[in-house]
């Protein structure tokens, strides 16, 4: 029972490594779209090509996804660093891996989860949050290149341009709602494993106590 | 990284590496406690008799006891399931 709830144990916390893994690098390209939103902004205002309230707009949201992206990356860290050091630790032992190494892994991850359940469910609602804003930002900039024609009534938009200006976002954006689903799914599964331990625990005091 | 423990979980941790006599400096800096807790874990696993003090010369040693077994067994028989009856996480 204990090679399979190793091997099981060791491929929730790859899954859960990869997943921290690129929650960094994906925070940090949200960062970097903010900013890049922010100096195209400013370019267009200094060369004076449009109006500056659209300039001033886009460099507002970029503002704000710089600073999401940030504090995303603060919190990927730490949920990164802390998974990385579990795995360290599954990685040095040696096969077999007896019941009491497996169990005292269980509990260093549930322990790790209780920890972290709050930044893991912040990180949640700003995977939602950054996805949803890249998406709208994406949108936005689209529109640059819509152009609407009075006397034939048609909109028309340069797909050659829009194209290689706007994929990136709309890839974050999917990538950002896929990482907070994923955050979803393993808060759900350690959120039911908790329930369990909260159950179990009348059991042990009853052991305990008979002492 | 001790993390946020319950105290069945740390009786366990206790209890697992005293199955060897152990020093009372030993326990709390593996079990990652400091000297107020640690002192009260042992005294209640002393008084529910899962542990044994062992005195060689003038140093105190910890020890589970055979009592310890079945609390060690079904906590590990708890969490062990965990991972049984819940489906678990995939990417």
């Amino acid at each position: 029972m204990t090679d399979n709830i190793s091997q099981q144990f060791a491929g929730e916390l790859r899954s859960f490594f990869v997943l921290s893994l690129l929650n960094v690098v994906f925070a940090a390209l949200v960062m970097a779209f903010g900013i890049q939103f922010i100096v195209i902004s400013v370019l267009a205002l200094v060369e004076g090509e449009t109006s500056i309230v659209f300039p001033a707009i886009q460099i507002l949201l970029g503002g704000v996804a710089v600073l999401v992206g940030l504090r995303w990356i603060l919190a990927s860290v730490q949920i990164f660093s802390g998974i990385k050091q579990l795995r360290d630790e599954y990685s040095g032992l040696e096969d077999p891996v007896s019941d009491e190494t497996i169990t005292g892994l269980i509990i260093r991850m549930i322990s790790y989860y209780r920890e972290n359940r709050e930044t893991i469910q912040t990180m949640i609602i700003a995977g939602i949050f950054c996805g949803f804003y890249i998406l709208i930002l994406g949108i936005i900039h689209s529109l640059e290149f819509l152009s609407f024609s009075f006397s034939s009534g048609t909109f028309t938009i340069d797909i050659h341009r829009v194209i290689p200006s706007t994929l990136p976002a709309y890839f974050i954006a999917v990538v950002s709602l896929f990482s907070a689903a994923f955050f979803k799914k393993f808060s759900k599964v350690w959120d039911l494993r908790q329930q369990e331990i909260d159950r179990a625990e009348e059991n042990l005091q009853h052991v305990l106590e008979q002492g | 990284m001790g993390g946020r423990r319950t105290s069945y979980e740390i009786y366990w941790e206790i209890l697992v590496f005293c199955k060897t006599p152990r020093s009372f400096t030993s326990i709390i800096n593996r079990c990652d406690l400091n000297s107020k807790t640690g002192q009260e874990y042992l005294e209640f696993l002393s008084g529910k008799g899962y542990l044994s003090i062992v005195t060689e010369g003038e140093r105190i040693r910890y020890q589970a006891t055979g009592q310890a077994a079945e609390y060690i067994a079904l906590f590990t028989r708890l969490y062990q399931s965990l991972f049984d009856t819940i489906p678990g996480f995939k990417l």
